[in-house]
């Protein structure tokens, strides 16, 4: 029988330690474990980032005592104190919610705002930013 | 580390045969004296082919036998076998070169007697990365082909001579190596099972399998298309 080269060149190439042909497992694994980094990756970092982000915010509720709407003076003057990032209303004004940096100012600092421009209000509560924003996220979903 | 580099170990254009023996020679240090075990030897073989190598003992058959088997390094000369000079090889290559090509059947068989025909049979597997589901049923397949299906789980010395020989030949083919080497595989055996033997080597040799069969044995040579009558460390092929 005429001998063929082709014939064993598996066995060949086996031998010379060639590398095969296609995906080896090795490679196959790699690729899952990567993808499976790059998923975890991409779901859990823009949390991390977010968290890092927001986690030295609070937010203060106040109404007015005798439920009226908010002035609008009054909000931009609490909007101008140190550390305040943003107020926002509830649809007709009678409740809002500060956001500020709890590092650079508090809710006493803000109460005495209030006080200095004589006006009665209620704190109805104080959370963390973060967290009212998933209780948000809640509601909206009911 | 494997050298992947292929220039010196293929020689694609040149290799018309499975096997090229090329001025091999092979000398032996007895204190002072060197002996020349085998002096130049040139021959080939193609696949498919069953030949014997034929010589009185102290001939050199063995000395050649064990260099066609890649464990021998001979003192001059080379060995394509499919393309690949097996001596220019690394020693890893080498090894991973006998697991491929080369099934060995020995003159006293050499079985492992605490383990069952079916483990003898799958040992040559062990290291082939093969899985445990492949390597039992290439093991029982190869079985059936020599005829001990129902024997697999008996243990050596519970079967005849030519039943042990059988064992042997199926633990040497498992693998598919494209070469057969037997080493005086009818030493052993009386007339009739050496008959038997040596029909199931040429049924073996009718399916594509090259066999080299090492004999003292003139009767045995009968059985094969060729043979090389080596004498005083030199070959003539009839």
């Amino acid at each position: 029988m005429s001998y063929n080269f082709e014939k064993y060149r598996e066995k060949r190439e086996k031998v010379l330690g060639v590398k095969k042909r296609g995906v080896s497992f090795a490679t196959l694994a790699s690729i899952v474990s990567l993808v499976i980094v790059l998923g975890l990756g991409i779901v859990v970092v823009p949390k991390s980032i977010a968290y890092l982000n927001t986690r030295h915010l609070d937010d203060a509720i106040y109404k007015l005592q005798d439920g009226s709407p908010w002035p609008p003076e009054v909000i931009s003057a609490i909007q101008e104190l140190a550390g305040v990032k943003s107020i926002e209303t509830d649809t007709n004004s009678s409740r809002i919610v500060i956001t500020f940096d709890k590092s650079v100012t508090g809710t006493p600092d803000i109460n005495a705002l209030f006080k200095q421009r004589d006006i009665e209000t209620v704190l109805l509560n104080q959370v963390g930013h973060a967290h009212r924003k998933k209780i948000l996220e809640k509601e909206a979903k009911f | 580390m494997k050298d992947n580099t292929m220039h010196k170990s293929v020689v694609e254009p040149n290799a018309q045969h499975l096997i090229e023996i090329q001025d091999i020679g092979k000398d032996y240090q007895e204190g002072e004296t060197t002996v020349q075990a085998i002096k130049q030897m040139n021959f080939f073989i193609d696949d498919g082919e069953f030949v014997s190598i034929m010589g009185q003992s102290g001939s050199g058959k063995s000395t050649l036998l064990s260099i066609l088997g890649g464990l021998n390094h001979p003192s001059r000369g080379r060995i394509l076998l499919d393309s690949l000079d097996i001596y220019e090889l690394s020693s890893e290559q080498r090894a991973d070169l006998r697991s491929e090509y080369i099934g060995v059947i020995f003159q006293s068989f050499q079985l492992i007697p605490y383990l069952t025909v079916l483990e003898n049979v799958k040992l040559p597997m062990s290291i082939t990365g093969r899985k445990a589901k492949e390597q039992d049923k290439m093991a029982r397949d190869v079985l059936a082909r020599v005829g001990l299906a129902n024997k697999a789980d008996r243990l050596p010395d519970k079967l005849s001579g030519g039943e042990q020989e059988r064992v042997a030949i199926a633990r040497a083919i498992v693998n598919k190596p494209p070469i057969l080497l037997a080493d005086e595989p009818t030493g052993n055996l009386d007339s009739t099972t050496a008959d038997e033997i040596m029909n199931l080597l040429k049924e073996l040799n009718a399916e594509g399998q090259t066999i080299i069969m090492v004999t003292h044995n003139p009767e045995a040579c009968k059985h094969t298309a060729r043979t090389i009558q080596v004498k005083d460390g030199s070959c003539s092929v009839n």
